[in-house]
């Protein structure tokens, strides 16, 4: 039987890649030559036999080095980090400072005063 | 889609691209995290005009293509490095893990594969991985890779004519 097909036709065929018509021709080719269907269902096969056993699992440190850091992730620690640096600050006032933290408690006090009335 | 859901739907598709491009672990490792990074990186900026997949296999295969591109620069250096003869095996994909797959004849077909992918060029396996484990159209593959449209399919049917021959070998029909 003289057939004008290809491997490399025959790949394109079974990813349904050919233009509709060729795509057609061939259905209707491999129904009569047997040579050409043994090599498609080696094709696929081989295709399924890759699919099953050809994936090799990605490292799970490369997904731990790309994993995307939640806005509330970063939020979460730079906030904690922000009030204990206040406190600290307030602390160190009180104790080295006590003129001048006893000078902003009463500022504060008087506003908070004002603002009462 | 998120950030999460990117790496999370196409991690595992670029660490395979990423292998069968550098045609080892530990560089597929690099290559695949300096991907994925940028994915997520740019993912505020995609606009969705390509298909997600298309575009972190490209921003792979770019990668891959400038790593090469800076080897080649810095050759002359490696060359002159006491080290640089170091025997490196081309294809190395076996991890510390077990084989996920139990039984003798996976580890068997396993091994024909690799067999076969050793017999192909990084392209050929490229348009390998990315048509027969994620289903990518021959015109993406071709933005992709930044080939014509031609050379996906005689690529791929050279892959595949290579692995049909390693796990799905023709029937010997000589009468004996």
């Amino acid at each position: 039987m003289s057939h004008e097909l290809n491997k490399e036709e025959l790949s394109a065929y079974i990813d349904g890649e050919l233009t509709p018509a060729r795509q057609a021709e061939l259905v209707v080719h491999l129904g009569g030559c047997q040579g050409c269907a043994a090599y498609v269902e080696r094709l696929k096969k081989a295709r399924v036999e890759f699919k099953t056993h050809g994936v090799e699992k990605v490292p799970a440190k490369v997904l731990a080095a790309v994993k995307p850091r939640s806005r509330m992730k970063v939020l979460v620690p730079v906030l904690a980090a922000l009030v204990g640096l206040f406190m600290l600050t307030g602390i160190a006032f009180k104790r080295f400072l006590p003129g001048l933290f006893s000078q902003i408690q009463g500022m504060i006090s008087g506003a908070a005063n004002e603002m009462g009335k | 889609m998120t950030e999460e859901e990117l790496v999370r739907r196409y991690g595992a598709m670029v660490f395979n691209l990423a292998l069968r491009l550098t045609g080892n672990r530990a560089d597929a490792e690099d290559l695949a995290q300096e991907s994925l990074l940028k994915a997520v990186r740019g993912w505020a900026s995609f606009r969705g005009e390509a298909d997600p997949g298309s575009w972190v296999y490209r921003i792979t295969a770019n990668a891959w293509k400038n790593q090469l591109r800076s080897k080649s620069k810095w050759g002359l250096g490696r060359f002159l490095s006491l080290d640089g003869w170091k025997d490196e095996k081309p294809f190395e994909v076996a991890g510390d893990d077990p084989l996920p797959e139990a039984g003798v004849e996976a580890a068997e077909k396993k091994r024909l594969i690799e067999e076969a992918l050793e017999a192909l060029t990084p392209e050929e396996r490229a348009v390998l991985v990315l048509r027969d484990l994620d289903d990518v159209p021959y015109a993406d593959i071709a933005k992709i890779l930044d080939i014509p449209l031609g050379t996906v399919k005689s690529r791929l049917a050279r892959a595949r004519d290579v692995l049909a021959q390693k796990l799905a070998p023709e029937e010997d029909r000589s009468v004996p």
